[in-house]
């Protein structure tokens, strides 16, 4: 296996990459400003701020977890099996965990001060923590199977019952009564009764989640990428000197 | 006090962001590093005769 498309030899990095980098960054810095400058809601005061980032951070987590499905689906058939595709469920697996998790962490930090708690077992939450614990098995299982092709098929089985929890998690809104408030998704049409200013930066917190996801995607395969490469010429080294040894062995025992 | 709920959201969610892609952009210089470089830094010019060299950024097509 040869190094990844358009990448160098000193870093992961390429023009296209170092493109979307910086929309990413520019549109992440913009959200933040804006955020942090939206006007304090009659209900919840300047806590409502946080809307710029924490419903953005789910929705890159859903991304994630959707995409490791949709490659670890396209593994598993055999018409379109190719390393690759285990790949990239593998990078955005791991994007999608730390997404999770940030999306658990600003929840709590929200819930604090509006529910009076850090934490509660809401429908929403759990499913939400339910979903990190089942990709974290996920990113463990990998760990687990040395042989690459084994490690894939079960890896891509695992993904796609985890993933199941995402539409419980994005759904448990409407299908029990939970203290957390409606899906945020729902929002953003016309019809809605959120202001225009938290709309659109909430929106604007949407796809710069989006791009930082992308461009973390992009590095992280591309790391996956030259780990298996790695592994593969530490392998093969290993084996001419075994040979070499071999050989001598030989030579000694014919002598 | 609300403030600093607020700024401790914003401010786990962009230090936790930046760590990650810090790491992530680390290792892949080392890795790149370790490897013998069979194709010069992206933009820098032409590859060598290497058939899967080509330019591009996506993720999915190195195959």
């Amino acid at each position: 296996m040869s190094r990844p498309p358009g990448v160098g030899t000193r870093n992961t990095a390429s023009a296209g990459s170092t493109l979307l980098g910086a929309a990413a960054f520019v549109s992440l810095a913009t959200t933040v400003v804006l955020g942090l400058r939206l006007p304090p809601t009659r209900e919840q005061g300047t806590y409502a701020r946080l809307i710029a980032i924490h419903p953005p951070l789910a929705w890159a987590a859903y991304v994630a977890f959707g995409l490791t499905a949709m490659a670890s689906a396209l593994w598993l058939w055999r018409r379109t099996r190719a390393p690759k595709w285990d790949r990239l469920a593998a990078a955005s697996a791991e994007i999608g965990v730390v997404f999770c998790a940030l999306t658990l962490v600003t929840g709590s930090i929200w819930g604090r001060p509006t529910w009076g708690v850090w934490w509660t077992w809401d429908a929403r939450l759990t499913s939400t923590a339910l979903l990190l614990a089942l990709f974290l098995g996920y990113m463990a299982l990998r760990r687990v199977a040395y042989d690459p092709e084994a490690r894939a098929r079960r890896s891509a089985v695992a993904a796609l019952i985890a993933v199941a929890d995402v539409p419980i998690v994005h759904f448990s809104v409407d299908w029990w009564r939970t203290l957390h408030q409606g899906r945020s998704l729902a929002q953003l049409t016309p019809q809605s009764d959120l202001d225009g200013s938290y709309m659109a930066v909430m929106l604007l917190g949407f796809c710069a989640m989006t791009l930082v996801y992308a461009w973390l995607l992009l590095h992280r395969y591309r790391v996956e990428a030259l780990e298996e490469r790695l592994e593969a010429e530490g392998l093969d080294v290993a084996l001419e000197e075994r040979r070499g040894e071999a050989a001598v062995v030989r030579a000694g025992a014919a002598s | 006090m609300s403030g600093g709920y607020v700024l401790a959201g914003y401010g786990i969610t962009v230090g936790s962001l930046g760590l990650y892609a810090v790491r992530v952009l680390r290792r892949g210089r080392v890795l790149s590093r370790s490897l013998p470089g069979d194709v010069p830094l992206a933009g820098a010019g032409p590859a060598p005769a290497a058939a899967d060299a080509s330019p591009a950024p996506a993720p999915a097509g190195d195959e």
